[in-house]
């Protein structure tokens, strides 16, 4: 057992322990190595035993002098010293590519002391945590650029002039954001709790939206729903709200989103404009009836004028220019151009029979005239002239107020008057053969 | 009675009745009864009937108005569909094409009223 003992190779035995192993003199003189050790330093062992530490593998001076300290506190203390993470860089040699390696290291410097007590070795075991480090490091920024996205995310919830929520996959809601609760006045806690969303609903909407819901839930499908929310301030508010399944890679729904926007003064105005327009269109109609019977009675009077037994027509404004003129009238002037003509235009040989004096008398003071067996010169197309005796009116009428024409109201006596003077004429020569005295 | 412009003022405002009706159904202020869809029943479809075919009955505008109009309806009654079956946004974007309906309406009811009035 003692021969075993004698004959193990202690220096072969180190060096192929399993681990990385620096065996250091007192004032650092690298004594030896493990083979692990020579990989992870990147440095072939002969050029590393017999040097100074920091000569063989060179670094950062602030590396440096971490690691200087742990020496000193190990010879100063003679215990175990592991230090806090330390970076220290490795020179890449020249056939790696040359430069340095970033390298990341968990160190513990170990005293070996003789018999007497005093510091023979320093054993460095430094274990290459490169790896897990910026690994660590990238779980660090993936949290990062997580919280990041989190809270871009609820300050674009936060800022939304809509309410938003969300749903889990069994329906529960999980999230209001602010805008639920600055309408409601509720709190996160008091809208997350049992069914206090729909408790805000209007009563009679309730069930109906109770089952959109339900519905849309069991078939997982979008839904849209007009209802009306309990505001604040105790105002029922119509809502249209939009709610959607989100679904995983596999397809399963994973969460649900809800937005919901105020539409009750849009709402509201389109009740208003239906109100306006269906006014309007009774209004409308009844304008249009009252138009019809007014231009119905228009005509039946105009018919009526039209026809009558006597002379009539309308003479419009102060230049009395010829508005109607009814069969009679017309007939007496043959076919004498008058509508729309003023009187002296039409009817020039008038001018010089006092007509048009008369006719500004009454319309300027509104005294009706009347004229009995009044003889009048007409002139015919033919050239051939009518002597007339006429009874007539002249009779102003207005128009909101003001004077707006005269009414000629006529009978022809010419007959009438010829066969009076006829019959004086008899009465003054008597009988042809019987004097009269 | 000769058609005026009063009667196609009457018309005009039979049109925007309809398109408020319409609107008021998408938003859920009124129900959709059928008659608001039916061109035997629908004002502007009345005046066509009773005003407009008896004086210009043969003038093309007259058809097309009326082919409009009914297609005018028929979209309004698909929307109010839509709004039922709770495709609320859909169908309130779908007013669009009421619109454009209406435009091409007025359009023919300028050109008969210059026709008549001329």
């Amino acid at each position: 057992m003692a021969e075993n003992l004698t004959l193990i190779d202690y220096r072969s035995l180190f060096r192929s322990l399993p681990g990385s192993y620096l065996l250091l003199g007192p004032d650092g003189t690298v004594l030896d190595n493990s083979d692990e050790h020579v990989a992870v330093s990147l440095l072939p062992r002969p050029q590393a035993v017999g040097r100074n530490i920091f000569e063989a593998y060179p670094s950062a001076p602030e590396s440096q002098r971490d690691l200087h300290a742990s020496h000193e506190e190990v010879r100063r203390t003679l215990r175990p010293h592991t230090m806090p993470l330390l970076r220290y860089d490795l020179e890449r040699p020249a056939e790696l590519g040359g430069g340095t390696e970033e390298r990341y290291w968990q160190i513990t410097h170990y005293p070996l002391l003789d018999s007497d007590g005093e510091l023979q070795y320093i054993l460095q075991i430094p274990q290459d945590v490169t790896a897990q480090h910026q690994a660590s490091q990238q779980a660090r920024q993936a949290q990062q650029a997580l919280d990041e996205a989190r809270q871009r995310t609820d300050f674009i919830l936060e800022s939304l002039p809509v309410m938003v929520w969300t749903n889990r996959p069994d329906g529960q809601p999980d999230y209001f954001n602010p805008r639920w609760l600055e309408f409601t006045g509720k709190t996160q806690e008091q809208l997350l709790a049992a069914s206090e969303w729909d408790s805000l609903a209007y009563p009679e909407d309730r069930a109906a939206l109770q089952q959109a819901w339900q519905e849309a839930l069991r078939e997982g499908r979008m839904l849209q729903y007009e209802y009306r929310l309990r505001r604040h301030d105790g105002q029922y508010r119509w809502l249209l709200l939009r709610i959607s399944p989100r679904r995983d890679a596999d397809g399963r729904i994973s969460m649900w989103v809800g937005a919901a926007s105020d539409i009750h003064e849009q709402r509201q105005m389109v009740q208003e404009l239906l109100q306006a327009n269906e006014q309007q269109a009774v209004l409308s109609e009844q304008a249009y009836q009252t138009y019809q019977q007014a231009e119905a009675q228009r005509e039946t009077y105009e018919n009526l004028f039209m026809q009558a037994p006597a002379l009539i027509c309308i003479l419009q404004g102060p230049n009395f220019r010829f508005d109607f003129v009814n069969l009679r009238y017309q007939e007496l002037f043959q076919g004498r151009q008058l509508l729309g003509l003023p009187l002296v235009e039409a009817l020039p040989e008038l001018r010089t029979q006092g007509i048009v004096e008369l006719l500004e008398n009454v319309y300027n003071t509104g005294e009706t005239f009347y004229g009995n067996e009044v003889p009048l010169r007409l002139q015919r197309t033919d050239g051939s002239v009518y002597d007339g005796f006429f009874n007539f009116t002249y009779q102003r009428f207005a128009e909101k107020d003001t004077p707006a024409g005269i009414m000629v109201f006529a009978f022809d006596v010419t007959a009438l008057v010829q066969a009076r003077q006829a019959l004086e004429r008899l009465r003054d020569t008597g009988p042809a053969g019987f004097p009269l005295t | 009675m000769p058609l005026t412009s009063f009667d196609f003022q009457q018309a005009r405002v039979k049109q925007v009745l309809f398109k408020s009706r319409l609107r008021s159904v998408l938003y859920g202020v009124r129900e959709a009864e059928p008659a608001l869809f039916s061109l035997a029943e629908n004002p502007l479809g009345q005046w066509l009937q009773t005003s407009l075919k008896p004086q210009l009955g043969t003038q093309p505008a007259v058809h097309e108005l009326e082919r409009t109009l009914q297609q005018m309806l028929r979209t309004g009654q698909d929307l109010a569909t839509r709004y039922q079956r709770g495709e609320i946004e859909e169908a309130r974007a779908g007013l669009d094409q009421v619109n454009g309906y209406a435009d091409r309406i007025e359009a023919l009811l300028h050109t008969l009223e210059q026709g008549a009035l001329a």
